[in-house]
């Protein structure tokens, strides 16, 4: 058992002036499609999860929040910046970590050399680039892996070379589409406690599938349908919501889980 | 600074993971089996430069298509999406894989130099390195790669690799061989050595290579910039594409109005061996010492046959140095030790002629041509007649100097032409030695002056 695996970070950053986003009437559609309608968001530091079924519009929104996409409609901010002018986005992208839910890589290339050449093009400085690179090879508990070729890993260490490349360079906003994809169990906790902990400095932005992943690492959540928020709150409260109407549970269905399906008005995923 | 250590750190990256390197020893590989190795007998270095510009036409496609492949890589590999949340654009790491490919295919050109530069710094007779020639193998290698670089913005599929290859090696073949006496062929680097070929007696102007070189780097920097421009558009970037364009159409128009072949070769200057052979001293370049010998044997041989007969050279002179209209001194051209036996006996045949140079264009006539193969004859075989002179004899107009171009007679003529004087010469050099010299005695001037029919030979 490694035991190093999304251990918290061990040196301590200020970075309360350089996170949070803000999402005003974001909209987006693709031909016909609505994809995104009218999401409203506004956050600080603090772990905030994404649920929702298939083409609830999850990776649309995380795509905008990683300035890969630009909003059809609607005012964004991120880390106080604007994703829409040239010279902030360059900005944004220093401190911004990405992992999308296509994670693609370079098989030649060992996890260490994967990982700096992010934290090159991230810009970082070059004297912190290599042990940076060996922390985020460590949180995520590859560091007797570092030397190996990333064709040489397994489905899910390559999902943790995602995770640490997105989190090299400390970044004010983390955005994650499905991270534990491919995790086995105890890396995702592992994983949960890394996000709480990056969570503390930092904004981070997590879209699962998973309800217990919300539970366990997110302040805030989201369910999203059909492009919009049916649910912002915390997880209590979305338990709270599940616990509120007992008459509709379903067998092995926990709390969280009811609270979920009934954000989506009854509709079971 | 930063920007600067963090550039090269990828740069490293990029050149260590690079499928270039493989690729790069597959092209040493080629290119040192399918280089022109003349069997001269002498190391001259500009051959040897000659040789190591030809290994562009193996390691530069190569370089095309291995650039498509490495750097239509963040697609091929699903990366693209994460690299468009990066600061630095995306054209710049491609133009970081684009400079790792250049790495290792100039790298493969070096070593190719290497390798063929050891026998020359061990047994070159003549010359140095021919760094011009050289540097544009690299040049075009460097601009080859660009081409794949910027190929791979047009598709993903795997195909287009090898596509790349093919095209880019067959573009230039086609060039040089089809579009050969368009003067836009020598934009293509195979062309333009061609033409510019040094020899090892003549300097061709520096000033020309210096236009192609700096077209093949300007084309290059143009496709490095026209890709960074098409990943994200800037102000500073379309002036630099814009100034990349004018400076590589400027030195593209410098090459295309360039002399075809230089007017103005500047003799590079040489104190030739000299020894006497029977009636002729025999001149060779310094670099072939090793084969006077062998020449003077082959002269020794012909020119009893010539014994008596007036105005002939004095002098048989290898190079091209010596005026060409120079009274008393004949050129050859000997290129290694399997031409003496035909380059010696060809420039006896054009002794039949008072013309003072045949390389002016004037042609043997027939009476002419058919003489100098029968003097010429050794041990039964005859040597060809040259210059043209079947063509003319067949009625046909034929540009001069070119005839075995595809613009002449057809085959039939040029045929029987032929054979009419191969049996004029066979009859000539079947008669008595007394005869035929009693013929010479009475008929060598008016034949060296153009005024015999081949009917006019016994």
């Amino acid at each position: 058992m490694n035991m190093g695996t999304f251990l918290p970070n061990r040196t301590h950053r200020s970075t309360a002036s350089r996170s949070g986003l803000t999402l005003y009437g974001i909209g987006h559609r693709f031909g016909r499609h609505q994809a995104l309608e009218d999401i409203t968001l506004d956050l600080g530091t603090g772990v905030f999860g994404l649920l929702g079924p298939n083409g609830a519009g999850k990776t649309t929104l995380l795509k905008i929040l990683a300035t890969v996409q630009r909003p059809g409609e609607g005012d964004l901010r991120l880390i106080g910046l604007d994703p829409a002018n040239g010279h902030d986005v360059r900005l944004i992208r220093r401190q911004l970590g990405y992992l999308p839910q296509a994670f693609g890589y370079y098989p030649n290339f060992t996890v260490f050399e994967f990982v700096e050449y992010f934290a090159l093009l991230k810009e970082m400085d070059p004297d912190k680039i290599r042990p940076a690179v060996a922390e985020a090879i460590h949180r995520v508990g590859l560091e007797d892996r570092a030397r190996s070729r990333l064709k040489s890993l397994s489905g899910g260490m390559i999902r943790r070379v995602g995770i640490a490349q997105a989190i090299v360079n400390s970044p004010a906003l983390l955005v994650m589409d499905e991270p534990t994809t491919g995790l086995d169990p105890e890396q995702r906790v592992r994983f949960r406690n890394l996000i709480r902990d990056i969570g503390t400095r930092s904004t981070v932005i997590v879209s699962t599938h998973l309800v217990e992943d919300v539970s366990a690492a997110c302040d805030r959540l989201a369910v999203m349908d059909r492009g919009s928020f049916r649910f912002t709150g915390t997880p209590n409260e979305l338990v709270a919501l599940g616990a509120s109407d007992t008459g509709a549970e379903e067998p092995g269905e926990s709390a969280m889980e009811r609270g979920y399906r009934l954000a989506l008005g009854g509709f079971k995923s | 600074m930063n920007a600067i250590r963090r550039f090269l750190r990828l740069l490293w990256i990029e050149i260590q993971r690079s499928p270039a390197a493989l690729v790069s020893v597959l092209g040493l590989v080629l290119a040192w089996l399918i280089r022109d190795n003349p069997p001269r007998g002498v190391v001259i270095w500009n051959d040897i430069s000659q040789s190591v510009a030809d290994g562009h036409l193996v390691i530069a496609p190569l370089g095309a298509a291995i650039a498509v492949w490495s750097v239509g890589r963040s697609r091929r590999r699903g990366v693209s999406e994460q690299e468009v949340a990066l600061p630095l654009p995306a054209g710049s790491s491609e133009l970081i894989i684009t400079l790792a490919v250049m790495f290792w295919m100039v790298s493969a050109y070096a070593s190719f130099f290497v390798l063929l530069a050891i026998p020359g710094w061990r047994f070159a007779t003549w010359g140095s390195p021919n760094l011009p020639m050289i540097l544009i193998g690299a040049l075009a290698t460097c601009a080859c790669v660009a081409i794949g670089s910027i190929i791979s913005r047009f598709g993903r599929s795997v195909i287009l690799s090898p596509v790349t290859l093919i095209a880019t090696y067959g573009a230039m073949v086609y060039v040089s061989d089809s579009l050969w006496y368009s003067d836009t062929a020598r934009l293509v680097p195979i062309k333009f050595l061609s033409d510019n070929g040094f020899n090892f007696d003549v300097r061709q102007p520096a000033d020309d290579f210096l236009w192609f070189c700096a077209w093949m780097a300007t084309l290059t920097v143009t496709l490095i910039f026209l890709q960074l421009l098409l990943r994200s558009r800037s102000l500073l970037r379309v002036a630099a594409i814009v100034l990349s364009i004018g400076l590589a159409s400027t030195s593209a128009t410098q090459v295309v109005a360039g002399p075809r072949f230089p007017t103005q070769p500047t003799d590079i200057p040489v104190n030739p061996v000299c020894e006497m052979a029977s009636q002729f001293e025999v001149c060779v370049h310094p670099a072939m010492e090793s084969l006077l010998d062998e020449v003077i044997a082959e002269v020794n041989e012909i020119a009893p046959n010539f014994a008596g007969l007036t105005g002939l050279p004095t002098t048989l002179y290898q190079t091209e140095l010596v005026d060409p209209f120079a009274s008393g001194i004949a050129r050859f051209h000997v290129w290694d030790k399997t031409t003496i036996g035909y380059v010696i006996p060809e420039t006896f045949t054009s002794f039949t002629s008072a013309s003072s140079s045949l390389d002016d264009g004037t042609s043997l006539s027939a009476s002419q041509c058919a003489v100098g193969m029968a003097l010429t004859e050794t041990a039964g075989d005859f040597p060809h007649c040259v210059y043209g002179v079947v063509y003319e004899s067949a009625n046909q107009s034929f540009p001069p100097g070119n005839e075995l171009g595809q613009r002449g007679p057809d085959q039939a003529a040029r045929d029987e032409a032929a054979r009419e004087i191969s049996d004029k010469a066979k009859s000539f050099a079947a008669l008595t030695p007394e005869v035929r010299q009693a013929w010479l005695d009475e008929n060598w001037d008016a034949l060296r002056a153009g005024e015999l029919e081949l009917d006019d030979l016994p």
